[in-house]
């Protein structure tokens, strides 16, 4: 994704129209992706929709490629869910609690980035996939990409918390897959 | 062999001299897709390629959410304001003896209790207050600083490489507030555009700025855990101010 309007540059001068612009071009796959957390409910969601947003146009000026924005707004959205699901589920003050803090400084990407995988590679990976749970799950969320992971629980009548594995799993692969190629490039 | 943080930064730093891990990776290997999925780098790129992967959805406007983040985003910040260049030809104290007693050794702080283990590498760091008259006088670690107080800041770092600069409120989570590159010995922490500062205009209480540097990139989490409980591979350091009101 280039910078189709300008909006991530308008952005970046502050300009409010462009930050509508943005929230509306983007919030839905913000909320798709926080649907494979399984564990966390409407309400919370809304919340970190809200909060991704903030940080991201508060820190907007900071970007100086409007070609990350979208992985950048996605990695915050992932780092505040992790941060809410784990202050959830401890009491104790951990290093993970201390990082909730931090995280709209989103870490740092290599600048091979840039590189544009062929979303047919990601389609490989899945067609790879042994037939099974895993292979089920990933299809009905990011293929058929229309019912939540609490949703695919209910309709597999597994746990919740498995299918967010689950998902997790594919990731994995998938980014295993990416550190291969861009490494690739550069050996 | 397994990838682990050591190796995860030779991968990105030097590939060509990790091939063998490289394979391993290739024939795939449960441990190491574990170790892959907590990194949080390329997080953003995966979830790009995932979520396109479903046809695009009509989704109605969220005017409410809409008006509720605007409302935030209109609010005042109390992150406090990191000056790009707070003085051009600004001499720090003109010295290279400016070391504060307190830089942490050995011990961690007592920030997170149950959290152990000494950081090795020490970068110092000194701040400086400037005056109404404009100058820049030293503070020791503890000093009481008016609030709106500016600093700037002297680092003597071990390493050479990417450094993150938090700021702790009290005991609340550490707060990044900027990347820089520093070189090893003694200087000015700057950006791209000048001398790097603080403004404390929002602060009041204890206030600690940690640097943390590296000679690898590093993320944000792997400097928290730097700063709360110490990382071998990285030096951290911190310089503690009292803003008065």
């Amino acid at each position: 994704m280039k910078d189709p309007g300008g909006q991530i540059e308008a952005a970046r001068r502050g300009d409010e129209g462009a930050f509508r612009a943005l929230y509306e071009r983007f919030r839905p796959a913000v909320v798709r992706l926080l649907q494979a957390f399984a564990t966390l409910d409407e309400s919370a969601r809304e919340d970190i929709v809200q909060d991704t947003f903030a940080r991201a146009f508060k820190s907007i000026h900071q970007l100086t490629n409007p070609a990350a924005f979208e992985p950048w707004l996605y990695a915050i959205a992932r780092n505040r869910a992790r941060s809410a699901l784990t202050k959830r589920t401890t009491e104790e003050r951990t290093v993970s609690e201390f990082s909730s803090g931090s995280v709209d400084s989103v870490p740092p990407l290599p600048e091979s980035l840039a590189l544009e995988v062929d979303i047919s590679i990601i389609r490989e990976l899945i067609d790879r996939l042994p037939e099974g749970p895993e292979k089920q799950t990933v299809q009905l969320f990011y293929v058929d990409g229309q019912l939540s992971a609490r949703e695919i629980a209910e309709q597999l009548g597994v746990g919740k918390s498995a299918i967010t594995m689950r998902l997790e799993r594919f990731r994995a692969r998938v980014k295993r897959e990416l550190v291969l190629r861009i490494l690739a490039a550069r050996v | 062999m397994h990838v682990d943080d050591a190796s995860w930064h030779r991968l990105w730093k030097d590939p060509a001299s990790a091939r063998e891990l490289l394979e391993h990776l290739r024939e795939g290997c449960e441990t190491c897709d574990d170790f892959l999925a907590a990194r949080p780098e390329l997080d953003g790129a995966v979830d790009r390629l995932l979520l396109s992967l479903a046809p695009p959805r009509a989704v109605p406007l969220d005017e409410l959410g809409w008006r509720r983040l605007i409302a935030k985003l209109k609010k005042p910040s109390s992150t406090p304001r990191v000056l790009l260049a707070v003085a051009a030809g600004l001499v720090l104290l003109g010295g290279t003896a400016l070391v504060l007693r307190d830089v942490r050794t050995t011990e961690p702080e007592p920030t997170a209790p149950g959290v152990k283990g000494p950081a090795k590498l020490v970068l110092e760091v000194v701040a400086a207050r400037r005056t109404p008259a404009g100058a820049f006088e030293q503070l020791r670690s503890g000093d009481r600083v008016a609030k709106g107080s500016l600093l700037a800041f002297q680092v003597s770092s071990p390493v050479e490489g990417p450094a993150r600069v938090f700021i702790q409120r009290g005991r609340e989570a550490p707060e990044e507030l900027a990347q820089l590159l520093i070189r090893s010995g003694v200087h000015q922490l700057e950006q791209d555009t000048g001398l790097f500062g603080v403004a404390l205009e929002d602060e009041r209480g204890a206030v600690t700025v940690w640097v943390v540097a590296a000679e690898a990139p590093f993320d944000v989490n792997d400097a928290v855990k730097a700063i709360t409980s110490g990382t071998p591979s990285l030096a951290v350091g911190r310089v503690e101010v009292l803003v008065d009101q």
